[in-house]
């Protein structure tokens, strides 16, 4: 089971501070209000490729989750991927063509995989007829596609011995007979990716509005200006602890 | 930006983000950054020494190698995928917390 979501959208800025943006937005509440669910942030590769210009860019980024630990505690650490109940991990690739006009991204989960797989991809790009226009816009295509494989993934992992995914959880849960023998394993995944793609809607919004926000500070008070900001506002944080 | 995911590593992060930001909005997008050698690359090999053994210790390393598998297993297995078991029948209001919040958590992250 798959389920697609698309969106497209145009921001009121000039695609080279878009990227920057892109790169900027986690990086401090004071400037993304909407990013104080990221714990933190790693570049775990940037390279510039010499044939084509592009910068290759890998980043983690530990965000909070809303998990409560009574469902962790159910869930096998072949789901879980052994992480911590309090955070998931995502993976995130991006490719810049500056002489192309375009930005290509895509975010993973890294934890959590078995439940639900959620992969973003985004194609940020100048706008072919703008080109010369006055006030430069950049248009962005954002498709996430959702994929539950429960149930799949810990038979594919343990081979033979549990012969159901429900095998692996508390008897007590439903009475004894395992909620996901009796829903049906492909069930549970479809009701996962609705019910995933139903809130991503809602979700996506912020994180444009956190883009927005950044795009706008951008504008006002230029790299420096926010590069000053996030310098104060980690010495702030620093007083405090 | 943000912490990195190792304390420690903190203040190499710090010095490599402010670098990288800097290139990146002055050289790269002004189209004179193409060199894959720049001023960034030797702070970002101490930051990234810093934060290998992070990336083991927390199991990361794995993760990501497990996603390169993933990534395989999907191709492989969107290609021969056989009729589905059972049908969905009851969805209990406990499932449906469940599925809720496993969901928010990811969808969240976006």
């Amino acid at each position: 089971m798959v389920l697609t979501h698309t969106t497209k959208d145009t921001y009121t800025h000039p695609f080279p501070t878009v990227t920057l943006a892109y790169f900027l937005r986690y990086c401090s509440p004071q400037l993304n209000p909407f990013a104080t669910h990221v714990l933190s942030t790693d570049t775990i590769s940037s390279h510039v490729d010499p044939d084509t210009g592009r910068l290759h860019t890998t980043r983690i980024h530990l965000k909070k989750s809303k998990m409560p630990p009574a469902v962790m505690k159910l869930l096998p650490t072949s789901l879980t991927g052994g992480a911590s109940d309090k955070a998931s991990y995502i993976l995130e690739t991006s490719v810049v063509d500056m002489r192309e006009g375009w930005m290509s991204t895509e975010s993973r989960n890294l934890n959590f995989v078995g439940v639900l797989s959620v992969v973003e991809k985004q194609l940020y790009k100048v706008p072919a007829e703008q080109n010369t226009a006055p006030n430069p816009t950049t248009d962005v295509e954002t498709t996430v596609v959702f994929r539950s494989r429960l149930g799949e993934r810990i038979r594919d992992r343990l081979g033979p011995q549990p012969q159901t995914a429900a095998a692996l959880v508390p008897a007590q849960q439903e009475g004894g007979g395992g909620w996901l023998a009796r829903l049906g394993a492909r069930g549970v995944q479809r009701s996962i990716e609705s019910l995933a793609s139903t809130k991503t809607i809602d979700q996506l919004s912020k994180s444009r509005e956190g883009m927005r926000i950044i795009l706008e500070r951008l504008r006002q008070t230029g790299i420096m200006g926010a590069l000053e900001l996030r310098k104060m506002a980690r010495e702030r944080a620093a007083e405090t602890v | 930006m943000s912490q990195s995911l190792a304390k420690e590593c903190n203040e190499l992060k710090e010095r490599y983000d402010t670098c990288f930001l800097k290139w990146y909005s002055e050289k790269y997008l002004r189209g004179v950054g193409a060199a894959n050698d720049n001023e960034c690359s030797g702070l970002f090999k101490e930051y990234s020494k810093c934060l290998q053994g992070a990336l083991k210790e927390r199991g990361i390393d794995k993760l990501l190698e497990e996603a390169r598998e993933d990534n395989r297993e999907n191709d492989a297995a969107y290609m021969t995928r056989k009729k589905c078991e059972s049908p969905s029948i009851m969805l209990h209001r406990g499932l449906l917390t469940f599925l809720e919040s496993t969901i928010y958590t990811h969808s969240h992250s976006r």
